[in-house]
């Protein structure tokens, strides 16, 4: 007989053993993956609204589905404010949740599987049978997979078969492989980590203690290194080394959790999953058949467990030293560390003699500490030590950093990041300036940014940087002017664009889709080529008064989704025009809502009235009226609201002379019992008089 | 042929000393042989089996069948079939289904053999072996097992449970595959008795090393008791040159157990002129008695 | 006919050789002719085929069967006249038993009588010396 590796026969037994488990996962999972979607299907539409502002007349453009306005059911409808019930864009995410949760149970297959190994009945007879352990281990792992992957897919397939028949949902199967995938190697991975226990223990309980050690003992490790590297460098960003290796949800099954699952990660499970199940072979091959049953464990996992047991306390000794600890502490830890290792051993050998006479393995532990000690150290140097040259440097990069917006900023580097991979001799310079006085420490009059740099051996670099404040805007802006780069997203690769306003309590949204969102995508293109690199920087200032709306544009390209947000100003004169139109247009901004607010003006409270001129002369001018004031100035108001009032007729009448402005009127109904709020944005159209009259000039 | 050399046997336990189940033992077992190995319980028949069906690894020492390793060989290991004490079968099986995983193991699988002994056997091949007696259990193993047409056949105190009917068939089945295959099978029992009508060479296992081993009829010819009288006293000297055993004397006449040729002994006693001689044959129980505390044992340590 | 007592405290295979070779004398396997092969032998009497090889080959050794290649063992030619002369051999065992009895007191007649009588049933019945 030749030496097989796998054997069909085998693996067909193999399959045999897990069909109770197998046959109940696909059912359960099956029923799920097409329940949800089903159920979703006979509730009609979602049960979440919008606000929907038509642009063009009456007809809704409702993005994403391929109902018309018609087919929707109506709710509300509050003055000219409509309600309707719109259907969903369904995530991937959402769609196969239930199929990823199943992944999580290959651990339980592979127990069935190998349970086996733990009774000596069953164990003499899988190993007399005349195949090689290796040939018996790639068969059965076979069997596991075959099961796990295949009620995965199937139950995908089958929830996206169902998701895609129902009219009322957008579903995207773009991601609907990718899930799949990701499902697939989780469940892998931690049938991996499976495999190995279960060849080094002889009991279903010692094999789940085995599965956990080995998942994460090393992720404890790596819990340390981060708490060290975070005390010892200062100007790396710790997710940046190794791609964010250092994580603890770097492993996959956590990071399928948390929703972030990036391609080092990916890559990574890939690897130690080959590796784990290689490993597992290997000890299933050379396993001692005796352990079956014994929840004694094997050697190796014997002294395993006694140093993993001390580790903990070991790092965190070390830590200690790393970090800038007191005397007192340290003592405690150490003394700590001690006391876990010799009570350990007393209660699993029960003698104080062979209790003292397992010391060289605490002397192992410490050892392992003090070459992480090392390890960190060493890594803290080499940072400190690796600042180059200008000229070794190809290209940096301006990334987004969370920790800057935290810092409350002026210079956010993300929406530079548009402009800002670059080349260019002078910003190279700086940043191999920056790198080289960078010490962690940032002063008062000084930014932080992060900053990829790109060495021309190929490596890229990631490091936190400061510069001043004042120089980094004139060195971006020189860059600005000199590379007029594209930083407006081309129509292909916009999939939405919306124009939201802030109001205070709520956000309200116009979508804007076909021929006016090209139209406005190319007047916001001219609008911020044109403008300086301050006035840029205004425009990505969030929530600030002289910014009128937000045009929220979401783009698609390569795979990878971005949303970008350009606030609107004063400058942006082509920009306010289409929007002096849009306004006109939706009903958020009809004439008559508009005048019904002006009209009401006693029973609101907590007005505030901004203007903004469409033509640029006029950036904004903020008015907060308190009811009191309307009362006491009454005859100021009125007259601003008389002004106001022929104003909106006379842009609905539009003959295009007059000086038009966009003016925002929002406030509380003080009347009403819940206080509710209202806002509105609507064109106004004024003579030369009746603005100097309002404004003074 | 089974060729153990010096194999030592270890089991550990962390923080404990390990216990050794098999001590430098080594023995060799010709094809075609009926092996039979007795011993009390822990002293290391199982574990033997054990090793030599590769289900464990030596921690010393080697065992060979004709030759090849056995550890994750299974070349060597489809010529092998072991029935364990504690026999294993797939849950919620019949005859039937084993008999299916046997043949997908086992290539020279026979299912002539394995209906007509199910037959002969009165067994039901498709009932669940959950229904089974004990007794009828190791019936259903034995007759797989034989079925598989093994070369080498390691029965695990699979006779100790069976009536005296079955273990004639299943003798019979055994014998002609000696005749006609040359098979070798090794058979542990309790019981000498069982043993002594089967087996061609006996083995006594103590504590992990064979202590004695023989051919089961030499060994009924190789001590025999001899009983005499004399007229005049006389003690043990008088009987110099004779090799004895134990001797116990009360008054003029002696019992003696000895070693040796039957007919010179006769001679040489005979010679002495003595008032009376006997000479005695011994049960199997009562060499085996003898030849233990010959090598210093008590035998009922041992057996008990 | 054989017959194999196991648990008695002479070996099978002694016990076979001797009924074998009762056999060849009473005329049972005549010379020549061919005896039961290992199958039939073992399958009859329920012995380990091992011990039935055995006896076979101290009869061959003996010159009292042969084996022709491949088709099993034969009565030698002559076979009768080796036992014959084996017999014979033992006639010292007669002597000494014949002392014995003297010596314990039996006359010279009765032995001589029981010996007669001994030797003329020869031909009737089953042989066999009792133990």
């Amino acid at each position: 007989m030749k030496n097989k590796i796998f054997d069909f026969r085998l693996y067909l037994q193999g399959l045999g053993r897990l069909r109770v488990i197998g046959i109940a996962l696909a059912i359960l999972c099956l029923t799920v993956s097409i329940l949800v979607p089903t159920v979703r299907w006979l509730n009609g539409p979602s049960n979440y609204y919008r606000i929907e502002h038509p642009i063009d007349g009456d007809e809704l453009i409702v993005e994403g589905s391929s109902l018309t306005q018609s087919e929707l059911e109506r709710l509300d409808g509050e003055g000219e404010l409509t309600y309707y019930k719109i259907p969903e864009t369904i995530s991937d995410r959402a769609t196969i949740v239930p199929v990823t949760v199943a992944s999580y149970l290959s651990p339980v297959l592979v127990l069935m599987m190998f349970a086996f190994l733990n009774k000596r009945k069953e164990s003499d007879f899988y190993h007399a049978i005349p195949f090689t352990r290796g040939c018996v281990y790639t068969s059965f792992v076979a069997a596991i997979l075959t099961w796990m992957w295949g009620v995965l897919i199937v139950s995908s397939l089958s929830a996206a078969l169902v998701w895609a028949l129902c009219p009322y949902v957008t579903f995207s199967f773009g991601g609907l492989l990718t899930h799949m995938l990701l499902a697939c190697l989780n469940a892998a991975l931690l049938a991996a980590f499976t495999a190995v226990a279960v060849s080094l223990t002889g009991t279903a309980t010692t094999a789940v203690v085995t599965t956990l050690l080995v998942m994460w003992s090393w992720r404890l490790v790596l819990l340390f290194a981060r708490m060290s590297l975070s005390d010892l460098l200062r100007i790396t960003p710790i997710n940046s080394i190794l791609g964010g290796y250092l994580k603890f949800s770097f492993l996959l099954p956590i990071s399928i959790i948390v929703g972030e699952v990036t391609t080092p990660m990916v890559i990574y499970a890939v690897v130690i999953t080959l590796a784990l199940f290689a490993l597992g072979g290997l000890l299933y091959s050379k396993r001692r058949s005796e352990l079956a049953g014994r929840s004694v464990p094997g050697r190796l996992v014997h002294n395993l467990l006694r140093c993993l047991i001390t580790l903990p306390l070991g790092l965190l000794l070390t830590y200690q030293f790393i970090g800038s600890s007191d005397f007192t502490t340290t003592l405690v830890v150490f003394i700590c560390m001690l006391l876990v290792f010799y009570l350990y051993e007393l209660l699993t050998t029960k003698s104080a003699r062979r209790m003292f006479r397992a010391t060289p393995w605490l002397g192992a532990v410490i050892g392992v500490c003090i070459v992480f000690f090392g390890v960190m150290h060493l890594s803290a140097y080499v940072e400190t030590h690796e600042r180059t040259d200008a000229d070794r440097i190809k290209s940096v990069e301006f990334v987004n950093n969370a920790q800057v917006r935290e810092n409350n900023v002026v210079i956010n580097a993300y929406e530079l990041s548009q402009i800002c991979k670059t080349d260019d001799a002078d910003v190279i310079a700086g940043v191999s300036e920056a790198w080289s006085k960078s010490s962690g420490w940032q002063a008062f009059d000084e930014t932080s940014v992060t900053v990829r740099i790109k060495l021309k051996g190929g490596r890229t670099i990631t490091r936190n940087l400061t510069f001043n404040r004042a120089e980094f805007a004139t060195m971006m802006g020189n860059l600005q002017k000199k590379e007029a780069p594209k930083s407006v997203p081309s129509y292909d690769e916009v999939t939405a664009l919306q124009i939201s306003s802030y109001g205070g309590y709520r956000s309200t949204v116009i979508r804007v889709s076909g021929e006016w969102r090209a139209r406005l995508l190319q007047a916001l293109e001219a609008d911020y080529n044109s403008m300086t690199a301050a006035q840029k920087m205004e425009c990505f200032t969030y929530y600030k008064e002289s910014i009128l709306a937000q045009l929220q544009i979401t783009t698609e390209k390569d795979g990878k989704t971005a949303i970008y947000s350009y606030g609107v100003h004063g400058n942006m004169t082509r920009t306010m025009s289409l929007l002096y139109e849009i306004y006109g247009k939706s009903a958020y901004g009809r004439a008559e809502a508009a005048k019904s607010a002006i009209h009401d003006w006693d029973t609101k409270s907590q007005v505030t009235i901004r203007f903004y001129s469409v033509d640029g002369t006029r950036l904004v001018n903020s008015t907060f009226l308190e009811r009191e004031n309307v009362c006491s100035n009454g005859s100021a108001m009125n007259h601003t609201s008389y002004v106001l009032l022929k104003g909106i007729d006379r842009a609905k009448s539009e003959s295009g002379t007059g000086r038009r402005l966009i003016v925002y009127i929002s406030g509380f109904n003080r009347n009403t019992y819940d206080n509710d709020y209202f806002d509105i944005r609507f064109p106004v159209s004024l003579t030369e008089s009746e603005w100097i009259a309002l404004f003074g000039n | 042929m089974i060729v153990a050399n010096e194999i030592t046997m270890k089991f550990h336990t962390p923080g404990k000393e390990p216990f050794v189940a098999l001590d430098r033992l080594s023995c060799q077992i010709p094809r075609g042989c009926i092996y039979g190995m007795i011993g009390a319980n822990g002293s290391g028949k199982s574990t033997f089996l054990r090793l030599l069906s590769g289900v464990y690894r030596p921690a010393s020492g080697t065992i060979t069948i004709d030759d090849m390793p056995v550890w994750d060989n299974p070349a060597a290991k489809s010529r092998i079939v072991y029935i364990p004490d504690d026999l294993y079968f797939l849950p919620q099986s019949s005859m039937k289904d084993m008999a299916r995983m046997y043949r997908a193991l086992y290539p020279s699988f026979n299912y002539d053999r394995f209906h007509k002994l199910s037959e002969t056997f009165r067994l039901d091949p498709t009932a669940n072996l959950n229904t089974f007696s004990k007794g009828m259990r190791r019936q259903a193993a034995a007759i797989l097992g034989l079925s598989s047409m093994p070369d080498y056949l390691f029965f695990d105190e699979t006779f100790d449970g069976l009536d005296p009917v079955i273990r004639g068939l299943v003798k019979q089945v055994i014998y002609r595959d000696v005749i006609e295959r040359n098979t070798t099978t090794i058979i542990t029992s309790h019981s000498l008795h069982e043993l002594e009508d089967t087996c061609d060479q006996l083995a006594l296992l103590h504590r992990g090393g064979i202590i004695f081993q023989s051919d089961v009829q030499d060994l009924k010819t190789s001590l025999f008791k001899v009983q005499t009288a004399f007229a005049s006293p006389f003690t043990k000297e008088k009987f110099e040159g004779l090799n004895i055993l134990s001797y116990t004397q009360m008054g003029s006449v002696c019992t003696f157990i000895l070693r040796g040729d039957r007919g010179a002994t006769e001679a040489h006693i005979r010679a002495m002129s003595p008032l009376l001689l006997d000479i005695l044959p011994l049960t199997l129980e009562e060499v085996f008695v003898y030849e233990m505390e010959a090598l210093g044992y008590s035998f009922k340590d041992i057996l008990m | 006919m054989l017959l194999i007592d196991k648990f008695s405290s002479k070996p099978v295979y002694e016990q076979l050789i001797e009924g074998i070779e009762r056999d060849i004398l009473i005329g049972t396997f005549a010379e020549g002719a061919q005896l039961p092969s290992l199958r039939e032998m073992s399958a009859m009497l329920s012995v380990n085929p091992n011990t039935i090889q055995k006896s076979y080959a101290e009869l061959m050794r003996r010159g009292i069967v042969q084996s022709a290649h491949g088709s099993g063992c034969y009565v030698a030619v002559g076979a009768k006249e080796i036992l014959r002369r084996e017999a014979a051999g033992r006639l010292g065992e007669l002597s000494a038993l014949v002392r014995e009895l003297r010596l314990a007191g039996l006359s010279a007649q009765d032995i001589i009588a029981a010996a007669t009588e001994a030797a003329n049933e020869q031909n009737e019945g089953e042989g066999g010396r009792a133990q």
